[in-house]
């Protein structure tokens, strides 16, 4: 009877070690890295009075880089903000909101210092910033004021636009 | 890596077996009554009308080895609590050093108290460098670290010099580490910078649930394996970058890791009841 309960045991251990065996060989640490590889910096829309808001208007959105502007936002109809990447290494970007209803642009100065983020080798580097200033004409927009001044994947509210009337 | 921790369990646990059925017969006379353990060994001789019993080592040959096996009551008896202390050295850490990009240095020391609770001290040295094949990303640390615990001897019998035991490691390492890589292009304006952050410092704590075992081999020296599971608690948080290899705790990602470890070990036998009976 205790040769068989020795037996046991052995046959036990050797199953213990088999188990631990499978679970070591399974277990594996993962990295998920972050699915949008371009970090942009968010606009949100607002009344007059700080109330979230929709405008009543087709706008696109423009960048300066070199004397030229390049289309960024098309044809953004009823929408209640837009979201655009930031240069990476200058120290001021310049956006340009064509409107339909009205005939003249309006033009945004975003000052910002850049930094590069690691979050883990595999996942390559990525370009963050800090908001310093935002300054714009006003021919549709009253005023801009800074929510969030760090820019990065998060994808969180940046900068809010506050509309002169045709925003609801 | 999984390749090498495949090679090293497999190798111990043949190892463990192998050490197992050589201290069978003792084995079988701790955990049962003596006259029952009798029937298994294939050559006893009573020596004493007093109970000790010298028993012939079934491989070496009869007659040449003798040991000394407790009588019944000697077993009832709880040991003392100071049992001496262990030293031990890694070479899992080590061998994945030579074979990869990161590892350790790692030796231990362990008191034994009563052979059921086992304190633990754990100091290495952890060193990793990596390049990343694709983000091409270089990454570098070489920092101490520190892991304190306690385990316990889930064998029933603690007489004898075997172990199997559960635990728990609470670990820290304050280092600094060095990343640099090419940059990153602006996608619409244009234009790459390269970066380096060197000097980076961290300090990083983490936990550990530790099961493992440890087989006697020849006198003092015995050879052990644990297996864990190590918990990140915190790093400190930079703006730049995150550690990638953290010394003592292993390559963070989004979730927790596995480990293990593969011991060299001296029993500094102290306080143990060590006696031999020559065979008449």
């Amino acid at each position: 009877m205790n040769k068989f309960a020795t037996a046991i045991k052995r046959k036990r251990r050797r199953q213990l070690f088999l188990v631990l065996f499978l679970v070591l060989v399974s277990a594996c640490s993962t990295v998920t890295c972050p699915i949008d590889t371009v970090v942009k910096c968010n606009y949100t829309f607002c009344d007059v009075e700080g109330a979230d808001a929709v405008l009543q208007d087709t706008l696109n959105v423009d960048v300066r880089k070199g004397g030229r502007d390049t289309t960024l936002v098309s044809n953004l109809v009823s929408g209640s903000g837009f979201s655009v990447a930031m240069s990476y290494y200058n120290r001021v970007d310049t956006l340009i909101l064509h409107y339909r209803q009205i005939a003249l642009p309006d033009t945004i100065y975003v000052w910002h210092d850049g930094y590069t983020h690691v979050e883990n080798p595999e996942c390559g580097s990525y370009r963050f910033h800090i908001l310093k200033d935002v300054r714009c004409t006003e021919r549709g927009i009253d005023r801009l004021e800074i929510i969030n001044p760090k820019v990065d994947y998060e994808g969180s509210g940046n900068i809010k636009v506050y509309f002169n009337s045709f925003a609801e | 890596m999984l390749s090498c921790t495949a090679f090293f369990f497999i190798y111990s646990s043949l190892f463990v077996s192998m050490a197992q059925t050589t201290d069978s017969v003792a084995v079988a006379a701790y955990n049962d009554s003596v006259q029952v353990a009798l029937d298994s060994i294939s050559d006893v001789k009573d020596s004493q009308k007093s109970g000790k019993v010298a028993v012939t080592d079934s491989i070496s040959g009869a007659g040449k080895i003798s040991k000394w096996v407790p009588t019944e009551d000697e077993l009832k008896k709880e040991l003392p609590w100071f049992q001496g202390f262990t030293v031990s050295a890694d070479v899992f850490g080590l061998g994945m050093y030579l074979l990869g990009d990161y590892g350790t240095l790692e030796a231990a020391l362990r008191l034994s108290l009563k052979n059921v609770y086992l304190p633990i001290f754990e100091l290495g040295l952890g060193m990793c460098e990596h390049t990343d094949d694709n983000s091409k990303i270089h990454y570098k640390v070489n920092a101490p670290f520190f892991r304190i615990g306690l385990d316990y001897n889930l064998l029933k019998d603690k007489h004898q010099d075997n172990r199997m035991f559960a635990g728990f490691r609470y670990g820290f390492s304050t280092y600094k580490y060095d990343m640099n890589g090419p940059g990153v292009e602006d996608p619409v304006w244009g234009g790459k910078e390269p970066f380096d952050f060197g000097g980076t410092t961290s300090t990083s704590h983490w936990l550990e649930l530790v099961l493992g075992c440890q087989v006697k081999v020849f006198r003092n020296f015995h050879m052990g394996w644990s297996v864990r599971l190590k918990y990140h608690l915190s790093s400190t948080k930079n703006d730049n970058s995150k550690a990638y290899y953290i010394p003592g705790y292993g390559t963070t990602g989004n979730g927790n890791t596995w480990a293990g470890s593969y011991n060299l070990i001296f029993d500094l036998n102290w306080g143990k009841k060590k006696k031999t009976t020559p065979l008449p």
